[in-house]
């Protein structure tokens, strides 16, 4: 590796000149997109799990504060009015939110399908929230509720929260297993290529050894060609999942649920880790070509 | 590397190609350190594969190869590197690497060796120079004639300075000038102590330049 990013100078008589010959086989030109195809879908992976770890934390904090009461649709004014009463003097509620009728439909609308009879018993949404510095405890709070009648009834969103973070869970480790299928991949991928480049370059392989090359020479020389290659996939990956971020961000940020996933487009702790990802693929995948290139030339045995 | 040891001895050397027949039976012979040697015979009479042996890019069938001193036989491949760098060859096909520059395949042996090519970059041209192909150093191989690659091959074969010159008819494409003019260098590295083994098929220069001779013949050696 020491040698392997080693300074060449304007008069070095192999400036620019690689040993061995890659261009040949049709392979050679396809590799940087079939590695920039993968390294971009690592990439994307990695974006994926950094978005659901912030999708949930989105969600968490604005819900951890909103706690929605449900009034079955069949309750009698007074009955809705003694429950608003009843929250606005709760102490630790800042603010009672009556959905209106149309409201309650237009989100009801996604589960329920298009077309809403209007006499179909809608409950009564009423968005409350709450003082951070005050806790309330929400089973006093359900208690009282249904105290006033047992159609109303409390959500404070944890079951859904729960149901989120789990499923966001398997998501993630489902896209660790994918990400660690896809650089086997990517390490197959470099293997084979060094492969078929070492079967290639076998007679200029063999007039080097003549000429008293090791096996460290020749092995670096195939490193390079890796090197090259990858940072042609990785820029090719990167160039790839800007590209994707940059349409989700026009076409989320005026979305309210994904406007805070979708900015900024380049957060930086993920921005850092897409970066250290990239390089260790590279790195992985130069490794991946010395190990092929050295289990070749231990089988020369001249 | 023995201080005193002969360049070079075959022991019992039997050689038969993985098919047909046998091209060495039990060759035995000695080359002392600083001698000019060359090797005769018809062709197919096992000359290159002699060669081939020396630099030991091939394995006898029997018996033991000595490069001064070493048996190569017990050269574990880690210091196979070293020990052709203190061999130079001249390859009946000349074995230039075609992508490469006449300049840079002749500065390839000290390349690998990690000599900063900034340092042999004027080794290189007065070799080059020597062997008349100053002016085509930046041509590909296959823009050079015959000749001129088997000097280029020449060129790469003498640029380390090496201690055993195995030379497969390295004038062999050339005319009698220059066939003369090789020789000369050939001449010059064997007073300077450079051990030579040259496979020639012209009677001419031997007479010219007498030095002792191995005759290869139904696959065996004797001197002439
Ligand atoms: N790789 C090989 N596999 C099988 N047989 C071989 C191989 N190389 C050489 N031979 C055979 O070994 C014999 C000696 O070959 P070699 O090349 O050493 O002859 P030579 O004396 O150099 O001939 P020339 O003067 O034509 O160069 C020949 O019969 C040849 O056919
Ligand atoms: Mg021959």
């Amino acid at each position: 590796m020491s040698t392997l990013f080693k300074r060449r100078d304007a008069d070095d008589i192999f400036r620019n000149t690689p040993i061995f010959l890659d261009e040949e086989h049709l392979l050679a030109r396809f590799v940087p997109w079939i590695t920039g195809v993968l390294i971009f879908v690592v990439l994307l992976v990695l974006f994926g799990m950094m978005l659901s770890y912030r999708l949930v934390t989105t969600w968490h904090s604005t819900m951890e504060y909103t706690w929605t009461v449900q009034i079955d649709g069949t309750l009698t004014p007074d009955k809705n009015d003694a429950v608003l009463k009843m929250l606005r003097e709760t102490g630790g509620i800042t603010s009672v939110n009556p959905l209106d009728k149309d409201t309650s439909l237009a989100l009801l609308k996604p589960w329920l399908g298009g077309d809403l009879s209007k006499d179909l018993p809608i409950p009564m949404l009423i968005d409350i929230r709450l003082d951070k510095t005050q806790p309330l405890d929400p089973e006093t709070l359900s208690k009282r509720l249904s105290a006033i009648d047992p159609h109303v009834t409390l959500d404070t969103h944890e079951q859904w929260l729960g149901d989120v973070s789990a499923l966001m869970k398997n998501f993630r480790v489902l896209m660790i297993a994918l990400g660690l299928l896809l650089i086997l991949g990517l390490v197959l991928a470099i293997t084979l290529v060094t492969r078929m480049n070492f079967a290639l370059n076998q007679t200029i392989i063999a007039t080097l050894h003549m000429t008293g090359a090791t096996d460290r020479f020749i092995a670096e020389e195939f490193e390079r060609s890796t090197l090259w290659l990858t940072v042609k996939g990785t820029s090719i990956g990167l160039i790839l999942l800007i590209s994707v971020k940059v349409s989700l961000y026009f076409f989320g940020r005026h979305e309210p649920m994904l406007a805070g996933l979708v900015t900024p487009i380049f957060p930086f702790f993920e921005t850092v880790c897409v970066i250290a990802l990239s390089g260790a693929l590279i790195g992985l995948s130069v490794w991946a070509s010395r190990q092929t290139a050295l289990r070749r030339l231990a089988k020369i045995v001249t | 590397m023995r201080d005193n040891a002969p360049a070079l001895e075959f022991r019992d050397v039997s050689m038969r190609y993985d098919e047909g027949r046998a091209v060495m039976h039990q060759v035995n012979f000695t080359l002392e350190r600083g001698t000019f040697t060359y090797i005769r015979g018809r062709s197919g009479a096992g000359k290159s594969t002699l060669l081939k042996l020396a630099y030991h890019g091939l394995e006898p069938t029997a018996g033991h190869i000595l490069v001064f001193g070493e048996d190569l036989r017990r050269l574990p491949r880690a210091r196979l590197p070293q020990f052709r760098r203190n061999i130079g060859v001249v390859y009946q096909d000349f074995r230039l690497l075609g992508h490469l520059t006449a300049l840079q395949n002749v500065a390839m042996p000290l390349h690998v060796a990690g000599v900063k090519s900034t340092q042999l970059r004027a080794d290189v041209k007065e070799l080059l120079d020597w062997v008349g192909l100053s002016d085509k150093a930046s041509q590909l191989p296959v823009t050079l004639s015959g000749g001129e690659k088997q000097r280029l091959a020449i060129a790469r074969a003498v640029i380390t300075k090496p201690k055993l010159l195995l030379a497969d008819e390295p004038t062999g494409n050339v005319d009698d000038k220059m066939a003369m003019k090789l020789m000369y260098l050939f001449e010059e590295l064997h007073k300077m102590g450079t051990t030579i083994l040259m496979v020639t098929h012209n009677d001419g220069l031997v007479e010219r330049f007498p030095h002792p001779q191995l005759m290869l013949e139904d696959g065996y050696v004797h001197a002439v």
